[in-house]
């Protein structure tokens, strides 16, 4: 019985000091450094993916014509196409505000949106003024501004891109 | 100690030149305009972040040089396997924080293009969480490796602590 016990001790005591067992853990420690590198590797690159790619169709490109609608209050509507033509599921925040001048918000609105990769999505912002005000603004168009905030959250909300565009001059 | 070990050493803090120092110091004048123009409306201090880039990797490559000439169970060769460790750290959190290290992965920039501002935050911390526990890991890795090569330096008949 004792002998039986002694000799896995002993074999164990062997492996020991003859450095096996260490061997061992540094051999399993840098295979699981080696797999944790390679999944934050792909990790980055595909919410780099994701990112650039929901960015890049938020927003539209070139010279854009604004459609105020009149009345009292004077309504202005914008569209957004966002596709998230990545591989991760992607949370998409817009804040669009009219500024009469800097530290005045004439009118805001924000809408998000969890877009699953490899779809499209439609936004739907509206602005609404009153109609004195909207005019005041248009009285001095040098004084006012657009302030667009765009937030894109992926990776289980692990990353995020924050984009704050301030246009100045009366659309 | 072999001889192959140190021309590893060697070959190794030569590519670490290469690849860290004199890349980024010829670099400038091959960068083409529409990047350089995007660089200089983002108010980037490119040259900052270059020269960030060659002192990590002068520092990189002398501790891959000093190792290959150490034997593996030397307190000293267990020292700079740590430090090469922090300094892929560093290296790290200065690229995903752009230049800054102390934001820990937090991008901040600003670019300017006509008369719109964009003011642009970029928040990878979490991979700098991943690195972190990545060379924490390597630590011991190193020790092990340590350990096990002082253990095999000692005279025969001698048991280990």
């Amino acid at each position: 019985m004792g002998t039986s016990c002694s000799i896995p001790l002993y074999l164990y005591k062997q492996a020991k000091y003859s450095g096996l067992t260490r061997v061992m853990k540094a051999k399993t420690l840098g295979a699981i450094i080696t797999m944790v590198q390679i999944v934050s590797f792909i990790a980055l690159v595909t919410s780099l993916h994701t990112l650039i790619s929901v960015l890049g169709t938020t927003l539209p490109t070139g010279r854009q014509v604004i459609r105020p609608q009149m009345g009292d209050p004077v309504v202005i509507p914008f569209t957004f196409h966002p596709r998230n033509g990545g591989l991760l599921e992607a949370t998409l925040t817009v804040t669009l505000s009219m500024m009469a001048d800097v530290d005045n918000v004439l009118a805001t609105d924000s809408v998000a949106v969890t877009i699953p990769a490899g779809r499209d999505t439609q936004l739907d912002l509206e602005l609404i003024i009153p109609l004195d005000q909207y005019q005041d603004a248009l009285n001095d168009p040098d004084l006012m501004s657009w302030e667009v905030e765009v937030n894109v959250v992926t990776l289980f909300n692990l990353i995020s891109y924050r984009n704050v565009m301030t246009i100045p001059g009366g659309a | 100690m072999s001889q192959s070990k140190r021309l590893g050493a060697v070959v190794g803090a030569l590519l670490t030149l290469i690849l860290f120092v004199v890349i980024p110091y010829t670099i400038t004048p091959y960068i083409p305009p529409y990047i350089s123009q995007l660089i200089a409306q983002s108010e980037l201090d490119l040259q900052g972040l270059l020269n960030q880039i060659m002192i990590i990797g002068v520092v990189s490559a002398a501790l891959t040089l000093v190792k290959g000439f150490l034997s593996e169970a030397s307190m000293v060769s267990l020292i700079v396997s740590v430090a090469q460790n922090v300094a892929s750290l560093v290296f790290t959190a200065m690229l995903l924080g752009i230049g800054d290290i102390g934001s820990l992965g937090v991008a901040y920039f600003t670019f300017k293009v006509d008369s719109t501002t964009s003011h642009v935050a970029m928040n990878l911390r979490v991979f700098i969480v991943v690195v972190m526990l990545i060379v924490g890991l390597r630590v011991v890795e190193a020790y092990l490796v340590w350990d096990e090569a002082r253990i095999k330096a000692m005279p025969p008949g001698r048991i280990p602590p």
